[in-house]
């Protein structure tokens, strides 16, 4: 389904310092898969997803959904993306919004309404559609954007971060959430902190350290709990690399 | 695809606040026209004129500087941009997308302002009969039309500045100066070849040149003086104009699709 | 106690508003009037002014205006300082260089500058370059060859605008009186009297109430210069010669009354047999 093939990318930030934020990176996300993608902060896990919807081009490599290259915007067209922090506009009720990224994926009126009412049903946010979203709080916008990425039901869904700025209880909506797209047999990729979720969902786990894909395996081969591997591995990394 | 865009910025733009205080603005000003009026000797429809599309002038000039660049600078700024170019929506599309929800959005303002104006004038003949002059009503209308077009321009120009620097404030000031520039560029250019040219230094006359190309003439679309003493305009003139104001705002915008499918959105 | 203390607040913010509204005018500074006698280039003021040039030209005019009316004049002469003219004409000018087809700056030119005889030439030659701008208009030409006629003696020009103000709309059959008038070298006060007498009408015609006092006084002026003017020519068919004095006139029996002079001058004669009144500029 995704297939990064050693992929490099330097960003040129000011006073011409480069930073490499993802060297030779290559992964391979199957068909209907649940696949984590955990690392330390700065890893380069969001500059991989970025990478993947074509928002930022690498230096070389080459990255294809479903064989798509990215370059092609087909490749996106059923591709659902939660990005790290809820990129919304504020101005719009929650209806609004659902209605305009539904249109963005040329869905018919009809099917906009249906599926939105479904998902802020499900997403418990029916009470609030009338509203504009500049007065939800940070755990409703997250739930709006999470509605916003599952609207034209898509085949490959990317989550950046889907926990973060959620109460319990939003989590244990989006892990629910996540659970029932992993039945659909829809692929699913996911990048995050909270090890103990990654665990739970996914069916492999990659770890990414210094742009580098570390360590990848199946999460019930692991022989250990994630949060001791990955400690692990980063431990690892940082003797000889960190410099 | 294309029409959610526009869509959404023309909403956008129609719940800013910033519209709302535009629009309080400009009904003020032509408040301000009739009372203007009683100081006049003579020239009373012709001082209206002047004022209605001054306002209008200035109006659309203050959405497009606070309203248009707000939008699309937000936009880059927010990472709102992620969501529709996730979605497979193409680049050019989205750019012209947001260019037309925009002159969509001037296309209402400055339809409003029209009706304002006409009412402010058909008010000003009404009280002034003997002094109304030899206002053109036909006239004020195409005038309108061109602060649309000339309006249009700049907003074309503000989405170019606006990919190209990295913050609103610059875009916003590199728009404004564009259009004090444009605007006075033909008067530039008819002084110095006016004057002796032993007196200008060659360097001069040359940058003066080179900004007349380079910059947009928006002196073509300024109409307020035939409309306010009814002179007689040449369509020739007009359809230049016309074509001219459109014609750069597809160029530019063409040259704006071709950097922002460059442009890395990090 | 604690009731009294409510009222606090409301006892400070009276007083801050009392002494606010008392010292405010205080604290403005008061600028000196030539301060203020300061014009822009007109090639400045149309290069800052882009796209607001005729709003621009309103206000100069307005400036000008207003500047008249505010503006003491001088209590002997009842005239405006020399300095005072040219601020009047420079801005004036601007008026009329961002939009030349502004007719109320001409008018203002007309009415204030002219007859206090301010740089007659430059100003009729601007009045006429208006009325050759404004083709639709028949005011200006007519203002642009009364003048050429009364004040700068140039008959072919004066005739040549007032033919055009006939010509053009709003012109009537007086422009073409006034015209043959001319054409014939008739008598120049005879013509600006009629010429003040149409003003007058027109004024009253179109609700300018305000602007017949002056009008009126000028007239008053030029009907008593008449009557001297006669009795003048008689005295020189009679005598062969100019009398010393308006006075030696009415000794001679030649005049019934000296007339009375409206603003308060008196009428005497100049070395070229001329009549003229004592609060005329020269």
């Amino acid at each position: 389904m995704i297939h990064f093939n050693e992929i490099c990318k330097t960003y040129h930030s000011e006073r011409r310092r480069t930073v490499l934020a993802v060297r030779g990176l290559s992964l391979q996300v199957m068909r209907g898969e649940i696949y984590g993608c955990i690392g330390p902060n700065g890893a380069g896990k969001s500059t991989s997803i970025k990478l993947l919807l074509d928002l930022i081009r690498p230096d070389s490599g080459s990255i294809t959904i479903n064989g798509l290259p990215v370059s092609n915007e087909a490749s996106r067209a059923s591709v659902g993306y939660l990005p790290e922090n809820p990129y919304l506009y504020d101005f719009l009720t929650a209806r609004e919004y659902l209605a305009y990224v539904g249109r963005l994926s040329a869905m018919s009126p009809a099917s906009i309404r249906s599926r939105s009412d479904e998902l802020l049903a499900k997403l418990k946010l029916d009470q609030a559609t009338g509203r504009r979203i500049s007065g939800y709080s940070k755990g409703m916008q997250q739930r709006t954007a999470i509605a916003a990425s599952l609207i034209h039901d898509p085949d490959l869904v990317v989550l950046d971060e889907p926990m973060s700025g959620l109460d319990p209880l939003g989590r244990n909506l989006i892990f629910n959430l996540i659970a029932e797209l992993k039945q659909q047999g829809k692929t699913v990729f996911i990048s995050s902190h909270v090890l103990t979720d990654i665990e739970r969902l996914c069916d492999r786990v990659g770890i990414i350290v210094q742009g580098r894909l570390c360590h990848e395996g199946n999460v019930p081969e692991l022989g250990m709990p994630l949060d001791e591997l990955f400690l692990q591995v980063v431990n690892n990394i940082g003797v000889d690399e960190v410099k | 695809m294309l029409r959610a865009v526009i869509w959404v910025t023309f909403l956008e733009g129609i719940r800013s606040r910033a519209v709302y205080g535009i629009t309080l603005l400009a009904g003020l000003m032509m408040a301000f026209t009739v009372i203007l009026c009683s100081m006049i000797m003579r020239d009373v429809g012709k001082v209206a004129t002047d004022f209605t599309l001054t306002t209008a002038t200035f109006a659309t000039l203050l959405v497009v500087l606070f309203v248009g660049i707000t939008i699309l600078a937000r936009d880059l700024e927010r990472k709102t941009v992620y969501v529709a170019l996730s979605r497979g929506v193409r680049r050019s599309n989205y750019i012209v997308g947001r260019f037309l929800g925009l002159a969509l959005l001037l296309a209402l303002i400055v339809a409003m302002l029209l009706f304002a104006s006409l009412v402010t004038l058909l008010l000003v003949k009404q009280m002034y009969s003997t002094f109304f002059g030899t206002v053109s009503l036909g006239l004020v209308a195409v005038a309108h039309l061109f602060v649309f077009v000339q309006m249009v321009l700049i907003t074309a120009l503000s989405i170019l500045y606006s990919l190209v620097t990295s913050s609103s404030f610059i875009t916003f000031m590199l728009t404004a100066i564009t259009w004090l520039i444009g605007s006075s560029t033909q008067e530039v250019k008819r002084l110095v070849e006016s004057t002796d040219p032993s007196q200008i230094a060659p360097i001069t006359k040359w940058l003066v040149t080179i900004a007349y190309y380079l910059f947009p003439n928006l002196a073509l679309f300024d109409l307020k003086s035939a409309a306010a003493h009814g002179l007689t305009v040449s369509f020739p003139h007009l359809g230049f104009a016309l074509l001219y104001g459109l014609g750069y705002a597809v160029a530019v915008l063409s040259l704006a699709v071709i950097l922002f499918k460059r442009k890395e959105l990090t | 106690m604690r009731r009294a203390s409510g009222f606090i607040p409301l006892i400070t913010c009276f007083c801050a508003v009392v002494l606010y509204l008392n010292m405010l005018p205080i604290a403005m500074v008061e600028r000196p009037r030539y301060e203020q006698l300061f014009t822009l280039p007109t090639n400045v003021l149309k290069i800052v002014s882009p796209q607001f040039k005729e709003v621009a030209a309103d206000f100069a005019f307005l400036n000008a205006l207003t500047y008249l009316g505010e503006a003491r004049p001088q209590s002997d002469t009842h005239r405006y300082l020399p300095q005072q003219y040219d601020w009047v004409l420079s801005t004036l000018k601007n008026a009329v260089a961002l939009d030349p087809y502004f007719i109320d700056p001409y008018n203002l030119m007309n009415s204030a500058l002219i007859w206090d005889r301010y740089k007659l030439v430059e100003v009729n030659d601007l009045i006429a370059k208006g009325a050759d701008i404004r083709t639709w208009d028949s005011f200006l030409p007519f203002f642009a060859g009364f003048n050429y006629y009364y004040f700068l003696d140039n008959s072919d020009k004066s005739f040549f605008y007032l033919k055009e103000a006939s010509k053009r709309q709003g012109g009537n059959t007086f422009y073409d009186y006034l015209a043959s008038r001319v054409a014939f070298k008739a008598n120049k006060t005879e013509v600006a009297i009629s010429y003040l007498e149409d003003q007058i009408s027109q004024a009253k015609m179109i609700g300018r109430e305000n602007t017949v006092e002056p009008l009126k006084k000028r007239l008053e002026v030029l009907k008593g210069i008449r009557q001297i003017e006669v009795a003048l020519e008689s005295y020189r068919k009679l005598f062969g010669k100019l009398p010393a004095s308006v006075a030696e006139l009415k000794t001679m029996g030649l005049l019934p009354t000296i007339p009375h002079e409206p603003s308060g001058g008196k009428y005497y004669i100049d070395s070229e047999g001329r009549v003229r009144s004592d609060k005329d500029l020269k």
